[in-house]
Formats: C-alpha cells, structure tokens, sequence
C-alpha cells in the first residue's frame, strides 16, 4: 500500500492562493504518520476482521488498528474537517500533532449560530483563521448591527466564500424593519455558489450591477425587492439553478424567464404588512423540473407556460381561497363549495411525474380529477386533514380505467 | 455498460471495448484490468479526462500504479453508476431541504454506495479518488468520514479512527486553553 501522499489537489475549486504546503505543514508532527502496518494495540480478533455490513466503519477503527484517516493529504483533510460544524472542526486540533494546522488552513465553515450567547468568538475565530471561506452563516438579526457584521464580513479568512447565509428564526421578525444588505457582502460575488439572504433589502444599486458567474443557489426570504431589480439579480446569475422565493415584500408580479433553473420554491405567504404575490408565471423555463410550494399562499394565480421538462409539481392546496394553477392551457382551480377541480382537463400537463396535493377533507373525485390532468403521474402525494363521508367510487370513473394508461405507481398517505 | 469485476473476464471485456471504443481499460497497481465508460470517465475525472483528451490512454490497460484493484473496482462503479443514475427527483416531503442543505449533498445512491465500505475501503477509496481528480467522488467520500467524526469528542473520534494521541499532556492543555470557545456548550 502506497503511503505517499497523491499529487493532485483535492479540489480545484478552491482559490489559487489558498495555502496549501503539505510538507510543510504540520512538519513537527509528520514524524510519526502512522506507517502501515503500524503494531497493532489491540490484540488481533479482539474488534473482528469482518467489517459490519452497512458500517461504513463507522463502528470503531479497531478493524485493524491501522490509522488510515491521518496519512491522508492535507488538502482532503481539510475538505473533511470543512465539513464538520465549527466547533468539531476546531477540536480536530487536539486529535494528534498532525491535525495541530490544519483546520486554521482548511476552507473555513463557521457558523456563528453555534456562539449565541458570545458572539465575541466570531471575531477571534476570523482572526485567527487563515481563510479561505468555504460558508458563513449568521442570524439575520446581526444586519441590524452593520458595524459588527462589516467587520465579519470584510475578514482575510472569508475570502473567496462559496456559501453566505443569513438565516431567520422566525417570521415574527418581518415587524421589524429591513436593514440593506450590507455592501460588503459583494465582495463574494465571484466566489459565492449557494446564498440564502433574509429579512433585508435589496437596493437596486447592489442588484442592478452585481454578477453572481458561480452561483447555484439562491434563496431570499422575506426581502424587500422590486421586482425589476429581481430580474437584474436574476439575469446575473447565469448558472443559477434552484431559486426560492418566501414571502417576499413588493413584489406583485414574477415572470420568469430563465434558461438555467431547474427547481424553483415559491412561497407568497400572507402578512399583514406584507404585500402578497399575486401572479407567477413561468414563461419559459426549459430546464425547469421542480415546482414546489413550500407554504400555503393565499389568492395567489399561478401560470406555467413553458417548462417541457417539468417533472415534480406541488402541493396544491385546496384549502386556499381563490388559488388558480394554469400549466399550459390546464387550469387547476379550487373553490370552496366544491373542492378543487379542473377546468378544460382535456390537454393536461403531460410531463409530471411527481405531484403532492395538500386538502382539507379527503376527496376520492378530487384525486381523480387530478389523475386526469396528470394522465403520467408516477408518484402522488396526498395530505389531508380529515376524512370525508362521499369517498365512493362513482360510474362517472369507470372511464378512468378504461381510457387512461394508469403509471401511477406509489401513492404517499399522509393524514 | 457493464461494469468488469476484474475476475476472469477482463480479457474478453477489453476485445469488446476494443471494438466500440465507448470505454477506457484500466489497470490497478495489481495489474486487473477494469473497463469504464469514456464519457463517464472523461466527465468525473479530471486526470482521467487529461489522459483521454491528450491520447495516453493505453488499449491494453492503462496503467494506474497508485490504485489497488478494490479501490478502482469502487472507482468503476461509481463511475457506471453514476453515468446510469437519473438525478433523483427531489421528493416534495424533503423539499425543505432546499435551502438549508448546507453544501452539495450526496445524493441518496451516493450515501448507500459509501455506507457499505469497509473502514480501510473507504479510505483507500478517497487517496483514488484524490489522486485521480474526481471532485464528486472525493466530496461524498469526505462527507461520510465527517458523517463518522460530528459530535464526537476527541477521545472518541481517536478510537474511531485509531488516531494514536503523540502531545504531552501540557501541549495538550495549552491547545485546550486556546480552544475554550470549541469545548464548552453555547
């Protein structure tokens, strides 16, 4: 078994300066790398040669008493430790000599949720990192404290974040004011993959001259944007896969108009202070594959026009008020009297495979109603709240049978 | 494409990948051939993609003197794997995941496919994976030995791994000192 360490770099995204000196790091420590076949400490038999199916390892390293994990290059042991919470990742330090530098090296994770009580660490942590970033995260309730944020922010250890997060506890915050996204958040533009920004506001001199070329993911929950300036952002995220929208202030109208998207959230939750969405059109999104509703909206109409490739779709909630779901010229609707039905079934939306619907009272003609628009389903989710007494199977059905090709394989009850 | 366990039919297998050149041939450091699809290859191994684009790959087996024959068997199903698996079609249920999945997440294959290694296969699969560049491979091989090391003190993920503690006891305190902040509980 070779122990040399392999020559390449365990990651090639990672920046080009990123200190990474295998020989030299940790160099007091190396002497001791555990050769292989090291004398075993504990005695042969004594842990089973035979590893437990399914263990992964994960049971104990008695297998062979061999140290496997610290002969393994600098640069994957810092993905590893990059990976693991802020405080384990630090702790990593204490394991050996050889993980003596590599976490202050290792793309630094650091969550500051797990220092609410002293947010002081934060700080000390930045300070004593060498970068680069790998993730930030941090309550949205520090864009209220700009001075202290900033400073985070503008720390050498985050350069070249690939993940930002400002997360939100609760929406009872959306009382509260929206502090603007401090601008030193841009300096991750070219770096960042994955970003979640809450309860902030968007000014169009941040969206309308930002390009995110490396971002994947992006979320932003209960943000006040308009909705030119959601286009602009939009339009300068040219490998942007999944966006999610929650509860989003002032924004009436979304019309979507991508090439890259491939999951979409929506969620146009009502406030009392927040203007609702009204209208979501997917004008054309032809890479798009899911369509999730995460929460229930409220009088919100909904368009697909476009999106051929669109296999997973819902939950359509039947207890809202006026919702209305057009795929194509397929117009799912609800009303209250009658449960939710569809108007004009007769070209339905071909492509969907996956479909969660959400209801009141269980509704057998509802259901099937549904399996008519969507004459492809495979998977259907079904969630309701209680039973309902007509649950009989009706002559008006019998054609279901006869003149649908049912693929429908797995149906998920959840009551 | 089927993928050659490396017990016998190599030989056979390589004629046919000979004959439609969809596949790579390659050799472990114990000398077992393997086949994997080109594409497959070319896409999740960036060393694999050089070899390919730059015309060494060998017919007769190209040589990885660096890989044990289990270690490449794994690389190879990944690979097939991989070039087979639809991307899962998020179920609505773990939908919320959406935006709090911290980095790029194993998929559900990917998971199983590391669960089942052995301690030592594990690790042997991250030194190839490494070594031959394959950024996908070597995250969900990292994310499982994490998987192995979160919440665990320090004793614990020592005899986990077999990490032999080499500090003094006063090193080891003066660390702990600088430390404080990751050892106490917020």
């Amino acid at each position: 078994m070779e122990t040399q360490a392999a020559p390449h770099r365990a990651k090639k995204r990672r920046s080009s300066d990123a200190p990474e000196s295998p020989d030299q790091e940790g160099a007091p420590g190396i002497s001791s790398p555990p050769a292989a076949n090291a004398p075993d400490p504990n005695p042969p038999g004594a842990g089973g040669q035979e590893p437990e199916p399914g263990a992964g390892g994960g049971g104990g390293g008695e297998e062979d008493g061999v140290d496997y994990i610290s002969r393994l290059p600098d640069a994957v042991l810092g993905e590893v430790i990059s990976l693991l919470p802020t405080k384990d990742a630090a702790r990593t330090q204490t394991l050996a000599s050889r993980w003596r530098h590599l976490w202050r090296s290792a793309p630094l994770n650091l969550d500051c949720g797990e220092f609410l009580t002293d947010f002081g660490v934060v700080s000390r942590i930045l300070s004593a990192h060498r970068g680069p970033g790998r993730r930030f995260r941090c309550s949205a309730i520090f864009l209220g404290r700009p001075a202290i944020l900033d400073a985070w922010l503008q720390s050498p250890a985050l350069d070249g974040l690939e993940e930002i997060d400002f997360w939100v506890e609760s929406w009872w915050m959306s009382r509260l004011h929206m502090p603007p996204l401090p601008a030193s958040t841009c300096r991750f533009a070219s770096s960042l993959g994955v970003a979640t920004l809450s309860q902030c506001h968007l000014p169009d001199d941040i969206t309308e001259n930002i390009r995110f070329p490396q971002l994947k993911k992006l979320a932003l929950q209960h943000v006040s944007i308009s909705e030119d300036s959601l286009h602009s952002l939009i339009a300068g995220c040219p490998v942007l896969e999944c966006l999610l929208l929650r509860a989003c202030k002032a924004l009436d109208s979304v019309r979507i108009n991508y090439a890259s998207l491939i999951s979409i959230g929506l969620s146009a939750q009502h406030h009392e202070e927040v203007t609702s969405l009204d209208e979501f059109v997917i004008e054309s999104a032809p890479c798009l594959e899911r369509f999730l509703y995460l929460e229930q909206e409220m009088g919100l109409q909904v368009s697909v026009i476009k999106a051929p490739k669109l296999e997973t779709l819902g939950p359509l909630c039947y207890h809202d008020i006026h919702p209305r779901l057009a795929l194509g010229s397929t117009i799912i609707q609800s009303c209250r009297t009658r449960g939710m039905h569809a108007l004009n079934p007769t070209i339905p939306a071909y492509t969907v495979k996956n479909l969660a619907v959400s209801m009141i009272t269980l509704s057998l003609d509802v259901i099937i109603d549904l399996m008519r628009c969507f004459p492809c389903l495979e998977k259907l989710y079904i969630q309701w709240w209680q039973g309902g007494d007509n649950n009989l199977w009706r002559r008006k059905h019998h054609d279901l049978i006869r003149c649908l090709d049912i693929r429908l394989k797995t149906i998920v009850l959840n009551n | 494409m089927e993928v050659d366990k490396g017990k016998g039919e190599a030989e056979e297998t390589r004629k046919v990948a000979e004959a439609d050149r969809d596949t790579v041939t390659l050799k472990s450091s114990d000398g077992k051939l393997f086949e994997v699809s080109k594409e497959a290859a070319a896409r999740l191994s960036t060393v694999l993609a050089g070899m390919i684009a730059g015309g060494s790959i060998d017919d007769n087996g190209t040589d990885l003197k660096q890989i044990g024959s289990e270690a490449l068997e794994n690389v190879v199903d990944y690979c097939n794997k991989h070039a087979n698996s639809i991307p899962s079609a998020a179920l609505i249920s773990s939908s919320i995941s959406f935006n709090t999945a911290p980095f790029k997440e194993p998929e559900e294959w990917e998971r199983k496919f590391v669960d089942r290694l052995s301690h030592d296969a594990l690790f042997d699969l991250v030194e190839a994976a490494n070594f031959l560049g394959m950024e996908r491979l070597l995250d969900v091989t990292c994310h499982k030995i994490s998987e192995m090391m979160k919440g665990k003190s320090p004793d614990q993920i020592r005899e986990v791994f077999n990490i032999k503690n080499d500090y003094t006891k006063e090193e080891l305190e003066e660390i702990r000192q600088e430390l404080a902040w990751a050892f106490y509980d917020d």
